[in-house]
């Protein structure tokens, strides 16, 4: 190896100016970098899973290893090729390279997330990896490196081993140890030599073929498989530029003379290199056409353009003149645009390029990517300077020092513009939705009849009730069985089947084959296309709920029928649920541990605590009518666009008659805590009463006066650590059986006895062993706590609800003649008609309620049921038990009188009625109880007076006084006289339903049924069927007045509403 | 320096010997799935967005319980895609044309997760092999071997491997395993298990792609012709059925290739055997005791040449 005579180590002033910023920015790099290791790569960098390299693979490792290309370039021509008079720049070169080299590894130590396991590819090979090969190419390389540097290590210290103080004693084993190294090495060097270029070539190629494997990402302007090729031969044309930018640089940091002897040789091979790499990358181009993105004018493009124009077309042509390779200025300034071009290229094919398919967040270096990166770079140079000042690296031609901040400043320059580039990245709009003020379903229950007891289901069953699938319902409502057993099997083995026909089930008297037969296990590899139990579920279920979802008409005409028939026709509101809560109610988890409260919490902490966790519940609540006590009222006659019509204010019974004035009573039944005055503040969700409906434990009761509050003696935190969902105890005995101030006063088809009723009370509500046992939810949906269900007797509206909403308007299923017939009569009577033949079947429940007679002190007296009928706070009552009800067109509209209508004063005043005749097709035929009363009116201004009760009338027994102050709350005018006048109102009959064979026969309302052969008029007796039966056994008789209701009479015999009876013929 | 060719050939030899790891005969292509392997088949027809794969995913592979719980469908209005919490999302997305009343105005749900490709870029770019292609189908992640890079991350086609960026000593590559584990032992993967509708059909590949052409043959009008994940890049043990074209629901456009095979062929090429290495260092040595002898024979064409560059 021939040594470097004329070099030297420099000798003058270390520490310039150039030298300080060097160090600040060392050490703000190495900050960073500590704050990367102490803290993980996420904590200093933007790198993210779209963007998993950043600048420190582009910059620090791809275009580190291009640029430290200049040792092996020059080690090629002046070893290989030995170009003597090329050794001048060998050893900048090399120690370029190795410095270049150990920073690859400490950039690529920052970069790995993993750092202290770098060494694990020693000892996992992945021969297929690119990025093995590079690791062990550029690990074997590095090492080459500083054995080629080591002659220069010998060179400076063979014979000057000097350490201090204690280790003093290994001087001679230092100094033999250089000696042999020095020795064997000028022997072998040459295959270092020769090894490195060939190391250089292969992963300064396998750097380019890196993004290969990311065809799908990279642009197809930088993406070409001769990408390594074009990688390696821009290596080899941006070493022999990088030895002249750094040997001018330091000329020129150094003031020393550029050495342009060696420098202009080496600039007449550039342009060849350059011309070699240009053309190669030009051909391919043109070869696959991706010039047609040229001007796309994406960045990605114009950086492509600005890297190909700017960084490689420019430098090589200006290289092409002599007098540029001749002149240091010049020829600094082309070698520098080509060592950026390449940069360039190096980050547009590592970042620029690379485009994830799914990108989220943009990617752009952090500030402190960016100081690491310059901080190793600094590093780098003081570095170099360090060695040159050490080791005989740079000619002997000591001259005075002047900038080292020349490079510095370019990199300066980057980080001012990062900060506004880092902003606008930030400001770039994330597509996120938030998921504030938006409400979502959460139903939680459903209605079933099985109950769908599958190990898949159980599984989750501390998480989920079990599915009570209302199998007769959907077997009504689909009315063909084969819907759902479309198959069947023909005998046991048989895992095929044969369709299932009605006809062959009923012929055969078989059940068809249950669902679990055929549907087992799932992705059983011998019928892949059967699905597994749970999938057949889901499937038919939900395939079946999202086709009606969409097809309001799916359960037939009922649209028009009564209840369903609003102001105008419209879907039903209670749709085939497809959310899964609906199907699967959730367990209310143990609030036993989620309730912590201190003390004897009074009712506002509990609800407090209630809100920490269910504020969105609470927001809904505060937009139902249960809490406002009014609401939209759709179904009102004259009224239908307003949202203010309800007890609150406005409407009027006669019962405790209206709520002005009377509040702390009337709201002891309201959903909160303290709605004493008409300044109660509708919109503090902290004042719901979160127990009244949730508790279970059944203890948990209001102070009949206490304006909302509970009892003191309520253990309120039992209470709350045992919530769960509303039952028949919370809905009805806190509230809807005590309707109108005790135990089924108000409601003839609610009382009491609904809290446990046996099935013959109540088909759905019944227990026992054929009883559903519904709960209130199940057929009064609840939606964000809107609870669906109408009352003639309540104007706010949260939901329709009928039976036809589950039965249909055939609701007669089994096929028989009598079902048939039955079936025609769904058009023109509700169901209650015949299956709620009474009402007021539990408890005696209030008919008549006398006013006028309060505040005498009579002696109180009872009725024949036991209850009174005498008070001297409310007047006298009249009970009623068993009560056949009254029958009235209905369709569903009504008219209702409120506070301040005018009234007829000789007639009786119907606080609500149905709406509907006998000519509106729209209208049934309904049963109502009828509530009579005799209340207090103004005589002058004929309109009912809304009296002060509570602290009023109850007080001073003074019907003058309770008015004035009653009307002065309610803001109306009050004569000063007062009179009584009669009402009456109207309540609808939808509970207690009696099972089907206490309901109406014919031959209770059909008279011409009831001889012997008036079915058989027209029917063929059949044996073991006896039409007549059913009337002879029928004890009940005109059960329904026609002519009341507008008929001639018997419409069998004298015709329907819309069209003649066969009978009627028959008759005549 | 002088040496003969003999003493030359033998040190040149036991350089490369000694400098150089041995990669190892290069293999032309990868094995093509066995006949065992297994995969999912993806109907995202019958697929609903209840997200209860993401929860029994979360659960299975004990992920750190998201802001947002799984029951809120909400967070399917935006596009998600997996991250190092989370190793399967589902995505929402709206038909292109709103037509007429069919089921086909639904919007399509997909569920994205690793696709547990055939041929898997992340496997063959792993510098350590901590990625590996089991044999039951599933690839599968040794965080003991990996050092961090992250190019598996840069190879994924489908932008899967997620890296937990704010761990500071053991970050790991997070992605779907395919419930590895569970499978092994003749379980199923937790989203199989778990999904409602069976939109997730688990088995062997092979049947799999048996039964996605009866569903689209016996299911006319219902199925794009078109089986994401039987032939892109290579095959994928995930595959996927859908109403919609795939490049409509977030499916990117890949072609049959496997990306490795590229960077395979290339990467052998030039290492395999050490062939090209040594012959490169051969060549390189024989010019290096060419030039040599040139120069020590005759000074004249160096110093013509010195002279004529200098005359430059």
């Amino acid at each position: 190896m021939k040594a470097h005579e004329q070099a030297a180590p420099l000798d003058e002033k270390f520490l310039t100016p150039g030298v300080m910023v060097m160090l600040a920015l060392m050490a703000v790099g190495g900050a960073f970098a500590v704050a990367r290791f102490a803290f993980g790569i996420g904590y200093v960098s933007n790198l993210n899973n779209q963007y998993p390299w950043g600048i420190w693979v582009a910059v620090d490792v791809a275009s580190g290893v291009a640029l430290a290309a200049g040792g092996f370039t020059t080690g090629l021509i002046a070893y290989i090729f030995n170009r003597d008079q090329y050794h001048a720049v060998i050893r900048p070169a090399l120690l370029t390279a190795m410095l270049g080299y150990t920073f690859v590894v400490l950039g690529l130590l920052v970069d790995i997330g993993r750092y202290w396991n770098i060494t694990s590819p020693l000892f996992n090979h992945n021969p297929n990896s690119v990025l093995f090969e590079v690791a062990m190419c550029v690990m074997i390389y590095l090492h080459v490196l500083y054995i080629e540097f080591l002659p220069v290590v010998a060179e400076r210290f063979k014979g000057k081993v000097n350490l201090p103080g204690l280790l003093s004693g290994l001087n001679r084993p230092v100094e033999s140890l250089l000696a042999l190294a020095d020795r064997f090495l000028g022997k072998m060097m040459f295959l270092f030599i020769i090894a490195g270029v060939v190391l250089s070539c292969l992963h300064q190629s396998s750097l380019g073929a890196l993004m290969l494997i990311a065809p799908y990402k990279v642009h197809p302007l930088w993406y070409t498989p001769i990408l390594p090729l074009l990688f390696l031969l821009s290596a080899f044309a941006a070493g022999y530029p990088m030895v002249a930018f750094e040997s001018l640089l330091v000329a020129k940091s150094f003031g020393r003379k550029p050495e342009m002897e060696v420098l202009t040789p080496l600039a007449r091979i550039m342009p060849v290199l350059m011309g070699v790499y240009l053309a190669v990358k030009l051909g391919d181009m043109a070869v696959r056409g991706t010039y047609v993105y040229l001007w796309d004018g994406t960045y990605q493009t114009n950086s492509f353009l600005v890297e190909m124009l700017a960084g490689v077309v420019f430098p090589f042509a200006l290289l092409l003149f002599k007098k540029v390779r001749r002149s240091p200025g010049w020829l600094f300034f082309a070698s520098t645009l080509w060592v950026l071009g390449i940069l360039l290229n190096r980050i547009n094919v590592f970042l620029v390029s690379y485009r994830p398919p799914y990108q989220i967040e943009a990617y752009f270096p952090s500030v402190a990517e960016v100081f690491i990166t310059v901080g190793l770079v600094a590093t780098l140079m003081f570095l170099y300077r360090v060695f040159v000042f050490i080791f005989p690296v740079l000619g002997a031609q000591p001259k005075r020092m002047t900038v080292a901040g020349l490079i510095l400043a370019p990199l300066a320059l980057l980080l001012l513009a990062s900060p506004p580039a880092l902003a606008q990245e930030g400001a770039r709009p994330k597509k996120v939705l938030s998921l504030e003020g938006r409400q979502f379903p959460s139903v939680g229950d459903a209605a079933t009849l099985i109950v769908l007891n599958q190990p898949v289901i159980n599984q989750y069953s501390d998480q989920y009730e079990p599915v009570r699938f209302m199998h007769r319902k959907h077997a009504g409502v689909l009315k063909d069985c084969t819907i759902c057993h479309h198959r069947m099997p023909r005998d046991k083995a048989d895992t095929y089947g044969e369709p299932v026909r009605l006809s062959q089930l009923r012929q055969r008297k078989q059940k068809p084959a249950s669902c679990a037969h055929c549907h087992q296990k799932p992705f059983n590899p011998r019928q892949m296309d059967t699905p597994g139990l749970k999938g057949a579920y889901h499937q038919l279920c939900m395939n079946c709920h999202r086709e009606a979802d969409q097809t309001p008409h799916v359960r037939g005409p009922i649209i028009y029928s009564a209840l369903a028939r609003g102001p105008e026709v419209r879907p039903l509101d209670t749709q085939a649920p497809t959310d899964c809560l609906a199907c699967h109610a959730r367990k209310v988890p143990d609030h036993a541990k989620l309730v912590k409260l201190a003390g004897k919490p009074d009712a506002l902490a509990v609800t407090q605590n209630c809100l920490t966790c269910h504020e969105k519940e609470g927001q809904a609540i505060l937009k139902t009518a249960h809490w406002n006590w009014q609401g939209a009222s759709p179904f009102t006659v004259g009224h239908e666009k307003r949202i203010d019509l309800g007890k609150r204010h406005n409407t009027i019974n006669n019962f405790c008659i209206n709520l002005n004035g009377n509040w702390p009573r009337c709201t002891s039944c309201h959903i909160g805590y303290g709605w004493q005055d008409a300044k109660f503040d509708f919109n503090d969700a902290g004042r719901i009463d979160c127990l009244v409906c949730h508790d279970t434990t059944g203890t948990y009761k209001k102070t009949p006066t206490g304006a909302g509050f509970p009892a003191d003696k309520v253990d309120l935190l039992k209470v709350a650590q045992n919530v769960g969902r509303p039952s028949r105890d919370t809905c009805g005995m806190n509230c809807h059986f005590l309707g109108g101030g005790g135990d089924a006063v108000k409601h003839g088809d609610l009382s009491s006895a609904l809290t446990h009723p046996t099935r013959e009370q109540d088909v759905h509500m019944g227990g026992g062993d054929k009883g559903l046992n519904f709960r209130c939810q199940d057929c009064h949906k609840t939606r964000n706590h809107m609870i669906s269900g109408r009352s003639i007797s309540v104007p706010a509206v949260e939901g329709d609800l009928s039976c036809e909403y589950c039965h249909t308007d055939s609701p007669h299923v089994s096929g028989t003649l009598a079902d048939h017939h039955l079936n025609k009569h769904t058009a023109h009577l509700a169901c209650q008609t015949c299956h709620i033949p009474v009402y007021g079947r539990g408890n005696p429940t209030k008919v008549f309620w006398d006013w006028s007679t309060a505040g005498q002190d009579r002696p109180p007296s009872k009725d024949k049921y036991g209850m009174p009928t005498y008070n001297k706070m409310k007047g006298s009552f009249v009970w009623a038990e068993g009560a056949k009800p009254e029958y009235h067109w209905y369709n569903g509209t009504v008219r209702r009188h409120i506070l301040g209508d005018r009234l007829d004063p000789n007639a009786v005043t119907a606080l609500t009625s149905p709406v509907g005749g006998i000519a509106d097709p729209a209208s049934r035929i309904y049963p109502f109880k009828m509530h009579r009363g005799r209340q207090i009116a103004d005589a002058v201004h004929n309109y009912l007076i809304a009296p002060k009760l509570w602290q009023g009338f109850w007080k001073y027994w003074d019907w003058d006084r309770a008015a004035r102050e009653g009307m002065a709350e309610a803001g109306l005018a009050y004569s000063g006289k007062y009179r009584f006048v009669e009402t009456v109102m109207y309540w609808g009959l939808t509970h207690e339903v009696t099972p089907a064979k206490e309901a109406l026969s014919c031959a209770a309302c059909h008279q011409s049924l009831a001889r012997q052969d008036g079915c058989l008029r027209c029917h063929q007796a059949a044996p073991g069927v006896d039409p007549g039966q059913m009337a002879t056994q029928e004890k009940r008789r005109d059960y329904l007045d026609f002519k009341a209701l507008g008929y001639p009479g018997d419409p069998l015999e004298k015709g329907g509403r819309f069209r003649s009876m066969p009978l009627k013929m028959v008759v005549r | 320096m002088r040496f003969d060719r003999r003493k030359f050939l033998k040190l040149s030899t036991a350089a490369a010997a000694g400098t150089m790891l041995n990669p190892g005969p290069g293999q032309a292509k990868a094995a093509p799935p066995g006949p065992d392997s297994l995969g999912c088949l993806v109907d995202t027809t019958l697929c609903v967005g209840c997200r209860q794969c993401e929860a029994a995913c979360n659960q299975r592979n004990q992920l750190p319980q998201p802001p947002v719980p799984f029951e809120e469908t909400a967070v399917l209005e935006n596009e998600r895609r997996m991250d190092e919490t989370t190793y399967t999302v589902v995505n929402k997305y709206y038909p292109r044309n709103l037509g007429t009343l069919t089921w086909r105005q639904r919007p399509t749900f997909v569920k994205f997760q690793c696709m547990h490709c055939n041929d898997p870029s992340c496997v063959s770019a792993c510098i350590v092999g901590a990625l590996t292609k089991d044999a039951s189908g599933a690839v599968v992640y040794d965080a003991a071997k990996c050092i961090g890079c992250r190019y598996c991350m840069v190879a994924c086609p489908f932008q899967v491997p997620a890296y937990e960026y704010d761990k500071a000593l053991t970050p790991q590559v997070r992605k779907c395993t395919m419930c590895f584990d569970q499978v092994k032992e003749g379980g199923l993967p937790a989203c199989a298990q778990i999904c409602p509708r069976e939109a997730i059909t688990f088995g062997k590949r092979a049947d799999l792609l048996r039964l996605a052409r009866w569903r689209i043959k016996n299911h006319p009008g219902r199925y794009q012709d078109h089986i994401y994940g039987e032939t892109e890049v290579g095959g994928t043990a995930w595959i996927y059925l859908a109403s919609e074209p795939f490049t409509d629901i977030g499916f990117p456009k890949l072609a049959a290739k496997a990306p490795p095979r590229l960077t395979e062929s290339i990467q052998h090429a030039v290492t395999g055997y050490l062939a090209l290495p040594l012959s490169l260092f051969a060549v390189l040595g024989g010019v290096m005791w060419f030039t040599g002898f040139m120069k020590r024979n005759g000074d004249k064409p160096e110093g013509a040449d010195q002279v004529k560059e200098g005359a430059e």
